[in-house]
């Protein structure tokens, strides 16, 4: 067993080398909950440094991953001490559109690529405030947006990988009706969302509609 | 080989901190559910000096007792079993005289250790209490399938982890020749400049360093440990995953398997059941805590069958207990 000073930064975060973004971050977020000052899941298991020193590890580790360039120098630094393999890389998603839907229905539909692959170990779905809000039967476009916050994925990045304009899931998210597109576009919209938070698709697409069914003939009316 | 000792049971050390973590009720819930099942199951009240098992399985006046062995009142520790009122379930009360834990000397400790480890029951389940004291440990180790107990309260979690690094500590010393035991102190002691004390694990890391062959059989031996922890009295608001990363930080930073068994909810009448000695399991299995008390029953049974526990059998037990004696 090595000591966590003696782990590389994916090891502390649990991390397999081809984590995506979504899972570095998730698993930042874990660790915080397991090292966190007042993480009651370690309370008195270490020293006031210890701590301290994870924390700070943690957070190199973390900064480092996330970003692009600091990774691939890290990978690099890993792959000459012979810790990893070339093909154990992250490879991030093509950069090019996705077609959503088969428009031609020729039965090959592109099934949209979500980068994270690995389980994490703690399912979103279980977070204290996450689970909270998916108690509630109905889901208004500022709870989907506090979930969103609370896994700490940007706006710009869920829009890049489900396709969907920035405008319009903002739109959503503060339940501007006028601004929405039809029921099914907004369905698919949203069930696309939700598979990238990996919650219930189908339960926040219908949670969510039946909070703005209202809103939404009343824009259509006028 | 004989016949008496080819018998295997399942031995399931019940151990966390003191304040009222619910090892007691955990116990009896537990032997009540085994026993429900048509298994076989011995609950053995350990916690010499405050025991109170016999009240929450409905004993009223438990006869015979663990003493009663261990001064040779009784011949044999089967003697000193009481029947329950539920079928399959047999006791072994730790009331009467005031025999303490801590007192027991090496040599009735020892006798009382073999003695359990040869009980014919498919289960026997040791409420421990809140001891840390040498002996207790030394019970608590009498198979690797221990079970920790603690409520999602910071002072029961200090409570438990202290208690897991104390029988991580025994666990060393047995493992250890003594004179090797007490080499590893000093360079401890010498590397940390004279300071304070160091944690066990640190003590691993010194051995492994210093004497690799060594220290990597030690840690193997700790790895043999098939611990399991239950999260008592949890409220609604609490947060639901406090055990699941109690059993990562004893993986990642002690290299001790720990698998989590659940959460039991707080429920007040758990405090009306045993205030008027009723199991709370039959006057209320509809709650959600009777639920999660089921729950913790199958997982801890279907747990073993996938991860069978290395060490429970006699021969181990028996070469562990001999262990313990050259210490
Ligand atoms: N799930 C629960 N919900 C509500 N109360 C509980 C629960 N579990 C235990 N209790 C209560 O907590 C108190 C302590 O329980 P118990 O006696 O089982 O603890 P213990 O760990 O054996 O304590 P000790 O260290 O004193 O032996 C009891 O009054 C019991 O009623
Ligand atoms: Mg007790």
């Amino acid at each position: 067993m090595k000591s966590f000073e003696e782990q590389n930064y994916y090891e502390m975060l649990d991390l397999t080398t081809s984590a995506s973004p979504f899972d570095i971050r998730h698993a930042y977020k874990t660790a915080l909950q397991i090292y966190g000052d007042d993480a009651p899941a370690s309370y008195s298991f270490f020293s006031r440094d210890e701590r301290a020193g994870i924390l700070a590890n943690l957070e190199r580790a973390f900064l480092t991953l996330i970003s692009d360039q600091g990774r691939i120098e890290y990978d690099r630094s890993l792959i000459t001490a012979g810790l990893m393999q070339e093909n154990e890389q992250y490879r991030s998603a093509p950069k090019k559109p996705i077609p959503l839907f088969d428009l031609e229905e020729t039965g090959n539909v592109t099934r949209m690529v979500f980068p994270h692959t690995e389980k994490a170990i703690i399912p979103p779905a279980e977070f204290p405030v996450i689970r909270d809000i998916m108690s509630k039967d109905s889901l208004t476009g500022q709870d989907l947006r506090c979930i969103r916050m609370e896994l700490g994925i940007s706006l710009e990045q869920i829009a890049e990988i489900i396709k969907v304009r920035r405008g319009l899931l903002t739109a959503i998210e503060e339940d501007r009706c006028e601004e929405l597109p039809s029921m099914l576009h907004l369905k698919s919209f949203l069930r696309a969302y939700a598979e990238y938070l990996r919650l219930d698709s189908n339960e926040v697409a219908a949670r969510y509609l039946k909070q703005v069914s209202g809103g939404l003939q009343r824009a259509k009316e006028s | 080989m004989n016949g008496e000792d080819s018998f295997i049971n399942n031995i399931w050390p019940i151990g966390g901190g003191k304040g009222g973590s619910g090892k007691t009720f955990l116990t009896g819930s537990l032997g009540l559910l085994l026993a429900r099942q048509g298994l076989r199951t011995l609950l053995i009240d350990a916690d010499l000096g405050a025991a109170n098992l016999h009240t929450v399985i409905g004993v009223a006046h438990p006869g015979r007792s663990l003493s009663d062995f261990v001064n040779k009142k009784v011949e044999t520790l089967e003697d000193a079993v009481t029947k329950t009122p539920v079928p399959n379930l047999y006791f072994i009360s730790g009331a009467g005289d005031n025999l303490d834990m801590a007192n027991l000397v090496h040599t009735q400790k020892m006798r009382l250790l073999r003695a359990i480890s040869k009980l014919p029951y498919e289960h026997i389940l040791l409420d421990l209490g809140a001891g840390t004291s040498f002996n207790t440990i030394d019970f608590f180790l009498i198979s690797n399938t221990g079970i920790f107990i603690t409520t999602p309260e910071p002072t029961s979690i200090e409570n438990v982890y202290r208690l897991i690094r104390s029988v991580y500590l025994r666990k060393i010393r047995q493992v250890l020749r003594e004179e090797a035991f007490r080499e590893l102190l000093q360079e401890a002691v010498m590397r940390s400049n004279g300071s304070s004390a160091k944690n066990p694990e640190d003590l691993l890391r010194i051995l492994k360093d210093c004497d690799p062959v060594q220290g990597g059989l030690l840690e193997e031996s700790l790895r043999d440990f098939r611990f399991k922890l239950v999260l008592n009295q949890l409220r609604k608001q609490d947060n639901h995953q406090i055990g699941t990363l109690i059993c990562r930080i004893c993986e990642k930073h002690l290299g001790l398997r720990v698998h989590f068994l659940g959460n039991i909810l707080h429920d007040d009448r758990v405090h009306d059941a045993v205030c008027r000695k009723v199991s709370f399991l039959e006057k209320y299995p509809y709650t959600q805590t009777a639920t999660d008390l089921r729950e913790f029953c199958h997982r801890f049974l279907t747990d073993r069958e996938e991860n069978p526990p290395v060490g429970p059998s006699i021969e181990k037990t028996k070469a562990e207990i001999l262990m313990t004696a050259n210490c």
